[in-house]
C-alpha cells in the first residue's frame, strides 16, 4: 500500500477522491437544505453565510445540489464501469483465451462498437431506449466494455502460452481454473488502472448527456443538467456555472489520476 | 605497467542510506594482449565490474579506488572523457546480441556507425574497413550479411556481428560478457575460436566474463574467481582449475558435473548465492556457506595471501584447507 | 526390455508466417521404466517438441505415443484426464514456470485439489508440507510467494509440484541450464534422490553434455527432428557412432569448433540424411537417402549411412 502512495499521481488523485468520497457519505445524511427545495425569493443569491455556495435560478441550495450531484456522478459512474468490467472481462478473457473463430468474431464486433464515438454510440442507445437512470448505465457500460475486453484479451494471449499456465495444463488444471484463477490474478493491475480511466469518461459522459437533456431528468441533482441551465446565467451569476463545473473536472482529474498512477506502477505507458 | 588495472576498486549503491556493496576491494590487473577471465555465478559483481569498466554504471553508483587503463585514471572520468575511451581503447560484447544490436537497422551501417563516430574516415572507405571485418570474423558472403536485418541472422552470426562492431576500432581491450551463453554447444565452440584469433591477431586484450570454469580451461592464461563482490582466488588458469585453494572455488570445481563422477554423489555448496540485500559487510563473503569456516572468519576480511603468483583470501593455509575439507 | 513411454513414428509440423517447419519427424523412442533417458540435441532440434508431445501440450501429425501399455495418442481430452498425473514435466525457467501472484501452498494444494477428490484439509496440509521437506524446503515456504525465492528455490518448488501428485515419469526440460553453478549440483542430486525414493522415470533434456553424461542411463541424441544415435550412456560415450555426436561431444568437452555452419532451417530440411550438409565423411548416398535409426550393437542404434566404428576413424573426427 505504501509504494501506492509513494506515487505522486496516485497520492494526488486519492486525496481529492477522498474528499468528493467524503462530501458523498455526508450527503446520505445530511444537506444544508432540501435539494429541490424552491425558494424563488432567494434566487441566483450570491454565495453567503446562508448558502455556502449561492443558489440556482430556483433558489436551490447549489452546495446541496452539487453533493447530491456528486452522488449522481458516482453511482452511475460505479455501476457503469463494474458492468461494463464484468461482460468485457468474461468476452476478452475467452476470446483470448481460446482464440480461434470464436475471437475473430467477437473482435470485429467490438472493433464496430470501438469505431463510434462513446458518446454517439450511448445517444443512439438512449434515443431507441429513451432516457432515465438505468438506460443511462446501460449505454454507459455499452460504452465502457470494448476497452475492458480489449485489455482482457490482450492479457490472456500473452499469458496463455507462457510457462506457468502451460505448468497448470499439465497439472491438468481445467480452463475455467486457468482464466480465473490463474490468468486473471496477474492482469488485475491492468484492468484496476483501466477501470479508473473509465470511470473518469463515465463520468464525463454522463455530464455530457445530461447537458444534452438525454441523461438524467430535472430536477434530479446530476452535475451535467446543473451545468445546462446554469450556462443561460453565465454574467449574472457565475459561480452557478463553475461551482459544477470544477466539480465535474476534479472528480475526472482524480479517476485520471489514479489510473496513471496505476498504470506507471505497473512498468506500463499507453 | 599493466594495460588496465583496477587497484583497491569498490562500486557501491546508495540504497535507502544503506551503502551496498557489488564489488568490494578488488585488485585485477590485465596485459597487453592477455586473456584473463573473471569467473564468478550470477549476482557476484562480474557484470558490475564489466560495466565500471565502460563507465556505464547506474547513475547512483559510487566508485573508490582507481582504474588505470593506458596510464589514466577512469574512476574520475566524466561522461565526455569516457565516450573517448568506450568503443574505442575499451569495447564490449554482451550474453544476448539480439539486444544490443537495433532491430530496425542493417547491420553493415550499425558496425560503421561506430567507425565513423570515433575516426576520421570517408563513408567509402569506411564501408570497406566493415566488409573486411566482416570477413575477418568469418562471415562469408559479407556484402549480403552488411545488407541484413539483425532478426535475419542466427544467434552465432549476430554474435559474430558484435565481435566485429567492437573490435572495428582496434580497441586494445574487449570485455566479452558471457558472450557464449545464449548459444548452441558448436556455435559456441566457433566464437570462442573466433575471440582466441582475434586476440592472436589483433593482440587484442581480452576480459572473458563467464559463469562456465569449463569454458576458460586452455583458453585463458590466468583467472579470478569473484564471490558476493569480492575476489577470493586468482592466479594462473591452470592451477587455479587443477590444484584450487579458496573453499569456494574448490567446492564450484568439485560440483561441476561429468562423466568421471556418474554414480556419485555430486559435491554441492550449501545454501544460495546471498543478494545485495543479504550480503554481510564484514568478513569473509563465503564464511556463511563454507564448511570449515570458524569465527574469525565472521569478525574479518582474510588478506590475500600469494603462493607463486596464485592468490587466495582465506585465513587457512592450503594444507589446512585440504585437511579440514576431507576430513 | 519394460518401456514406460513409447513414442512410434511421431511426426510434428507448425505453420509459421514464413511456411511450414519440420519439428519431427517419424521420431520413435522407447524410455524404460526406472532410467533416465538424456536427451540432448541443438536448439531447433526438436527436443522441445517431444517434450510437448509427450505432455500432450501439443499433439503429434502423425505417430503413435503408448504409456504403460496404453495408447494414449488416441485418447479424447476428457480421456486423458487420468494420464495427466502419471507425466509431468519442469521447465527450464523457474521464474516464468511459477505463477507469481499465488502463494506456494496455494499451488500445490491445488494439485490435491485436482486429482484427490474428496482429501480432508489437514491431510492436504500434511501433503503439502511433506513435500516441501521432500525437495528440501520446510513447511513455511507454503505461505511465501515465488518473489521471494531464488532460482534454486523456485525450482525445488517446481519439482515439488511435479511430484506431489506422484506420477511415474517426469520430463525434464533443461531443469538446471538457468541456475547458478553451485545450485545446479544441488539440485541433480535432489533429482537422483527423488527418483531412488519413489521410483522415478526421467526424460531429462538438456543441451549441456556434461550434465547429460553425468546424470543418464541411456542417451538420445537428436538433429533436425531425427534421433540419429540412441544408447547406453556408457556405450555412446565409448564409441560414439554418429559422426554429429561425436561432433557435439568433442565441441562441449574441450570447446573446439569441430563443426562448421549452423544447423540447417527446419523450414528447409536437406534431402537425404539430414546432417549430410555439415558432415565431413558424407557421400553421394547420404543426400539422396535418409538413413534409418538402425541396430549397431547390442542397445545401440544410430542412423547413418557409414557409422564411426572406433578406433582410427574416431581419433580422426575428433580433429586432435
Amino acid at each position: 500500500m505504501k509504494r501506492y502512495f509513494s506515487n505522486p499521481s496516485f497520492l494526488i488523485g486519492s486525496i481529492i477522491l477522498f474528499m468528493m468520497l467524503a462530501l458523498l457519505v455526508i450527503s446520505f445524511f445530511h444537506t444544508p437544505y432540501d435539494v429541490t427545495a424552491m425558494d424563488l425569493a432567494n434566487k441566483l443569491a450570491k454565495p453567503s453565510q446562508e448558502h455556502f455556495l449561492g443558489t440556482d435560478q430556483f433558489g436551490r441550495d447549489i452546495l446541496s445540489r452539487v453533493m447530491k450531484g456528486i452522488e449522481v456522478s458516482l453511482l452511475i459512474g460505479f455501476m457503469a464501469v463494474s458492468s461494463g468490467l464484468l461482460f468485457g472481462l468474461l468476452i476478452g478473457s475467452f476470446s483470448g483465451y481460446f482464440g480461434g473463430r470464436l475471437d475473430e468474431i467477437i473482435m470485429k464486433i467490438i472493433d464496430t462498437l470501438m469505431a463510434f464515438p462513446g458518446v454517439l454510440l450511448a445517444m443512439m442507445l438512449i434515443a431507441v431506449f429513451g432516457n432515465g437512470l438505468l438506460n443511462t448505465i446501460i449505454a454507459l457500460s455499452v460504452m465502457a466494455v470494448p476497452r475492458f475486453a480489449r485489455i482482457t484479451r490482450s492479457g490472456y494471449m500473452e499469458l496463455r502460452d507462457s510457462d506457468f499456465v502451460k505448468a497448470e495444463r499439465i497439472r491438468g488444471a481445467g480452463s475455467l481454473r486457468i482464466m480465473f484463477s490463474h490468468i486473471l490474478p496477474n492482469i488485475v493491475s491492468e484492468l484496476s488502472a483501466t477501470a479508473s480511466l473509465s470511470f473518469a469518461s463515465a463520468i464525463m459522459s454522463e455530464a455530457g448527456l445530461s447537458y444534452l437533456g438525454l441523461g438524467m431528468q430535472p430536477p434530479s441533482p446530476s452535475l451535467g443538467i446543473m451545468l445546462s441551465e446554469a450556462q443561460d446565467y453565465m454574467l449574472r451569476a457565475p459561480w452557478y456555472v463553475l461551482i459544477p463545473t470544477i466539480t465535474i473536472a476534479l472528480l475526472v482529474i482524480a479517476f485520471n489520476l489514479i489510473g496513471d498512477g496505476l498504470q506507471e506502477m505497473n512498468g506500463g505507458v499507453k | 605497467m599493466s594495460l588496465l588495472s583496477l587497484r583497491d576498486f569498490t562500486l557501491s549503491f546508495n540504497e535507502g542510506g544503506r551503502l551496498l556493496n557489488a564489488v568490494k576491494n578488488i585488485f585485477l590487473d590485465i596485459e597487453e594482449s592477455e586473456m584473463v577471465a573473471l569467473i564468478g555465478e550470477s549476482g557476484c559483481g562480474k557484470s558490475a565490474t564489466a560495466l565500471s569498466l565502460m563507465g556505464l554504471s547506474n547513475d547512483d553508483a559510487e566508485y573508490t579506488g582507481h582504474i588505470f587503463f593506458e596510464g589514466k585514471d577512469l574512476a574520475v572520468f566524466d561522461e565526455r572523457e569516457w565516450r573517448s575511451i568506450r568503443g574505442e581503447r575499451i569495447s564490449m560484447i554482451f550474453q544476448e546480441p539480439m539486444t544490443a544490436l537495433n532491430p530496425l537497422l542493417r547491420v553493415g551501417p550499425q558496425i560503421m556507425e561506430m567507425l565513423l563516430v570515433h575516426q576520421r574516415i570517408d563513408k567509402k572507405n569506411a564501408k570497406k574497413m566493415v566488409l573486411q571485418m566482416l570477413k575477418s570474423v568469418n562471415l562469408a558472403d559479407e556484402e549480403r550479411i552488411y545488407k541484413s536485418y539483425p532478426h535475419q541472422l542466427s544467434g552465432g552470426q549476430r554474435q559474430r556481428i558484435m565481435i566485429a562492431m567492437a573490435l572495428i576500432n582496434n580497441p586494445s581491450l574487449l570485455i566479452a560478457d558471457e558472450p557464449t551463453t545464449a548459444l548452441d554447444v558448436t556455435i559456441q565452440a566457433e566464437i570462442i575460436d573466433l575471440i582466441k584469433r582475434m586476440n592472436e591477431q589483433k593482440g587484442t586484450a581480452v576480459l572473458l566474463i563467464s559463469h562456465n570454469l569449463s569454458l576458460v580451461k586452455g583458453l585463458t592464461k590466468r583467472a579470478y574467481i569473484m564471490y558476493s563482490g569480492s575476489i577470493v582466488e586468482s592466479g594462473r588458469t591452470e592451477d587455479i582449475l587443477s590444484f584450487p585453494i579458496h573453499p569456494y572455488t574448490r567446492g564450484l570445481i568439485a560440483s561441476i558435473p561429468n562423466v568421471k563422477n556418474r554414480g556419485k554423489r555430486l559435491y554441492s555448496i550449501a545454501g544460495t548465492v546471498p543478494s545485495l540485500e543479504e550480503r554481510s559487510n564484514c568478513g569473509c563473503p563465503f564464511a556463511p556457506r563454507c564448511t570449515i569456516r570458524s569465527d574469525r572468519c565472521f569478525s574479518n576480511f582474510p588478506k590475500q595471501k600469494d603462493i607463486q603468483g596464485h592468490s587466495y583470501s582465506c585465513f587457512f593455509s592450503p594444507d589446512e584447507i585440504e585437511e579440514r575439507m576431507n576430513g | 526390455m519394460d518401456s514406460l513411454l513409447k513414442l512410434d513414428g511421431v511426426s510434428k509440423e507448425y505453420k509459421s508466417a514464413y511456411g511450414r517447419v519440420r519439428a519431427l519427424c517419424e521420431s520413435s523412442l522407447e524410455i524404460e521404466r526406472g532410467e533416465i533417458l538424456g536427451l540432448v540435441g541443438e536448439s531447433g532440434s526438436g527436443k522441445s517438441s517431444m517434450a510437448n508431445i509427450i505432455v500432450r501440450l501439443i499433439s503429434p501429425d502423425k505417430g503413435k505415443i503408448v504409456f504403460n501399455g496404453v495408447e494414449i495418442s488416441s485418447l479424447s481430452a476428457r480421456a486423458f484426464r487420468k494420464f495427466r498425473r502419471e507425466i509431468q514435466m519442469v521447465f527450464q525457467d523457474p521464474y516464468s514456470s511459477i505463477n507469481p501472484k499465488k502463494s506456494i501452498g496455494y499451488l500445490l494444494k491445488e494439485c490435491l485439489k485436482i486429482h484427490e477428490k474428496g482429501m480432508s484439509d489437514e491431510e492436504m496440509e500434511r501433503k503439502v508440507s511433506e513435500s516441501l521437506d521432500e525437495v528440501g524446503l520446510d513447511s513455511s515456504y507454503a505461505k511465501r510467494y515465488p518473489a521471494s525465492l531464488s532460482g534454486g528455490q523456485r525450482q525445488r518448488v517446481a519439482i515439488a509440484l511435479a511430484l506431489i501428485i506422484r506420477p511415474k515419469l517426469i520430463v525434464l526440460d533443461e531443469p538446471v541450464s538457468a541456475l547458478d553453478v553451485s545450485v545446479e549440483a544441488q539440485i541433480l542430486n535432489l533429482l537422483l534422490d527423488l527418483r531412488k525414493k519413489h521410483g522415478l522415470t526421467y526424460l531429462f533434456i538438456s543441451h549441456d553434455l556434461n550434465v547429460v553424461s553425468y546424470i543418464a542411463d541411456r542417451i538420445a541424441v537428436m538433429y533436425l527432428g531425427s534421433i540419429v544415435e540412441l544408447g547406453k550412456t556408457e556405450d555412446i560415450l565409448g564409441a560414439m557412432a554418429h559422426p554429429y555426436t561425436k561432433a557435439l561431444f568433442a565441441a562441449s568437452s574441450d570447446i573446439s569448433a569441430t563443426l562448421s555452419g549452423e544447423i540447417p532451417s527446419p523450414m528447409n530440411p536437406p534431402s537425404g540424411c539430414p546432417f549430410h550438409t555439415r558432415c565431413i565423411y558424407a557421400k553421394d548416398r547420404c543426400r539422396v537417402e535418409k538413413p534409418s535409426l538402425s541396430l549397431l550393437s547390442s542397445g545401440h542404434f544410430v542412423s547413418c549411412h557409414y557409422p564411426l566404428r572406433g578406433g582410427e576413424k574416431n581419433e580422426n573426427s575428433c580433429g586432435i
